[in-house]
């Protein structure tokens, strides 16, 4: 199911006023439901902020602008026969088959009943920047109308209650299966925490390649490795490759979806990710010099040998020769496999008397 | 006690697999052919292209089955071999030769057998043997059939023999002779070559020695001759 249109609504209470902003999107977006930052850091921003920066859409989808499509303000409080309380009705009248995603930002100190959201439990609930923020798929039939109660007290005391409801909302959600669905084509699995698809194939990248880079980088470091890749020279070399390779998609996945979710003090995960993109390929030539690399002279010993042994199998026509020779290669260069493949060659060149 | 028994037989098994493994430190003798011209191209060609140091050595140890004379040599030069290479061939072909004196062919046995062994002495009395560019050819006393070999005398294995043969007949005066040098390769192929100016044609019981000297003179020079070819 696809959510066609997205209502971000803001609603304030200053003195005594209750307004709400009503911004709506009648286009596929996409939705960040966790922004990390107070606000825009630059102009540049690829994000709309909205509802007190609680909420992002981003202003490209697909290769196509988002623009906000409209934006009117309503009241939609009404108060309650209880002191302190409020009736809250849902001003958006939703269509038939176009459900779409309503973000309300609840004014501070506000803190909705639990009970009465008993009907339409939100899909996503939090409690950011000082703001309980309830979000809905507005499905046609379901409108959504619940109490709200003004809790006259400091911001410090405010936020346990606030807490307190978040965690009682999120024990009360259970989706229907047409929400959850809907959920996930946004990245939102489970009412749970808040996961973009670029976040999840980041963290595969990050978890995969980190795995990848080890194993590579062992096997690499197993002298008899040419052995295990048939008749291919340098496998361990090329494994070192694989084994920097990795590392580096591991620190740029990291960097990445560090820097997507613009969670707080990731700066230092981020450098550590980049530090690893710079420090990945110095390890590897240093391994490969320290550990892997022939000293020329001993290289030049390997390539006689070889010679010599290719001299006897293939113009001497004398493979046990070839073989001692190859052989002797093998000792110096045991990560060459085509010598390997050579000194196979030899002996079955021998067993046929060749 | 079945424990025992596999882990005894693990470890024969091991030991057998790193035993397949290890290379091969020895290599029949026999193997060692020596080297024809074109395998001496070859080697410069490929494999030991960068390593002419080891062709010299291939050529120490295996030897060639070729006389190197100056054309076959100029080929291998222009096949790229290096002149160390051509020094060693030249060298190693020089220790691998011998001059051969073969029984002339004769009614009278006893006089070919008299000739044969003043060629002999003829030899001995040289002490060295030169023929150029191949340096001193060690000596072979042994007298060789008309043909060169039989089942008495048989050519050593890699050697390049100068078979000094020929005819000799009842003349008026006394005996012709007819002398002729023939190369015979590693291989057992014997080669006609053509024989230096002044070759003795006769020679009578006085001075049988003396022509018999002059016979292996010619000889020596014919050799000469052909390998300056």
């Amino acid at each position: 199911m696809g959510v066609s249109y997205i209502v971000v609504q803001d609603l304030r209470f200053d003195v005594g006023v209750f307004s709400q902003t009503n911004t709506y999107f009648l286009r596929r977006a996409f939705v960040s439901w966790d922004p990390t930052n107070e606000q825009p850091q630059s102009r540049n921003d690829p994000w709309h902020w909205l509802a007190g920066n609680t909420l992002r859409v981003r202003k490209t989808h697909d290769g196509n602008k988002v623009l906000p499509d409209g934006q009117y303000e309503s009241q939609p409080i009404e108060p309650s026969e209880t002191q302190g309380t409020f009736e809250y009705h849902q001003s958006w009248q939703t269509e038939e088959d176009k459900p779409g995603i309503v973000h309300l930002a609840l004014p501070q100190n506000f803190v909705p009943s639990v009970s009465s959201l008993d009907g339409h439990v939100p899909f996503h609930v939090k409690f950011d920047r000082g703001r309980i923020c309830l979000d809905w798929f507005a499905i046609h039939g379901y409108p959504t109308n619940f109490t709200l109660e003004l809790i006259q007290c400091e911001e410090e005391e405010f936020q346990p209650k606030a807490t307190e409801f978040v965690q009682k909302i999120r024990l009360l959600q259970k989706n229907t299966e047409k929400e959850r669905l809907a959920a996930q084509s946004f990245g939102v699995g489970d009412n749970a925490g808040e996961k973009k698809p670029k976040d999840a194939a980041d963290g595969w990248l990050k978890n995969t390649s980190l795995v990848i880079g080890i194993i590579a980088g062992i096997v690499a470091l197993i002298p008899q490795t040419s052995s295990l890749f048939g008749p291919f020279d340098y496998a361990a070399e090329t494994l070192l490759v694989i084994c920097a390779s990795g590392i580096i998609v591991f620190g740029v996945s990291l960097g990445r979806s560090n820097s997507a979710a613009d969670k707080a003090s990731s700066d230092s995960t981020r450098r550590t990710g980049w530090a690893l993109v710079l420090a990945a390929p110095i390890v590897a030539i240093l391994l490969w010099y320290s550990v892997l690399r022939l000293p020329p002279e001993k290289m030049e010993q390997v390539e006689k040998e070889v010679a010599l042994g290719d001299a006897e199998l293939n113009v001497l026509h004398n493979p046990a020769k070839a073989r001692e020779h190859y052989g002797n290669a093998l000792l110096l260069a045991p990560r060459l496999g085509s010598i390997r493949a050579k000194m196979q060659d030899a002996q079955e060149r021998r067993s046929k008397g060749d | 006690m079945l424990q025992t028994r596999l882990r005894a037989a693990l470890s024969i098994a091991i030991v057998l697999g790193t035993c397949s493994l290890w290379p091969a430190k020895t290599s029949q003798a026999g193997d060692e052919k020596p080297l024809s011209e074109e395998q001496v191209k070859q080697l410069a060609r490929g494999p030991l292209r960068k390593f002419p140091h080891e062709i010299v050595k291939l050529v120490e140890s295996h030897g060639v089955d070729f006389l190197p004379t100056n054309t076959s040599l100029a080929g291998l030069k222009d096949a790229g071999v290096k002149d160390d290479v051509l020094s060693a061939i030249r060298r190693k072909a020089g220790s691998q030769m011998r001059i051969k004196v073969c029984l002339f062919k004769n009614p009278d046995s006893a006089l070919a057998t008299q000739f044969a062994d003043a060629m002999v002495r003829r030899l001995v009395e040289r002490k060295v043997v030169e023929i150029a560019p191949f340096g001193s050819i060690p000596l072979d006393r042994t007298v060789g059939s008309p043909e060169g070999f039989d089942n008495n005398v048989k050519p050593e294995p890699n050697t390049l023999y100068i078979l000094l043969e020929g005819w000799i007949r009842n003349s008026p005066a006394g005996f012709s002779i007819e002398p002729t040098v023939v190369y015979r390769d590693a291989q057992g192929v014997q080669h006609s070559i053509p024989g230096a100016d002044h070759a003795p044609t006769s020679f009578t019981r006085q001075n049988l020695d003396q022509t018999a000297g002059s016979v292996v003179d010619w000889g020596i020079e014919t050799a000469k001759k052909y390998a300056a070819s």
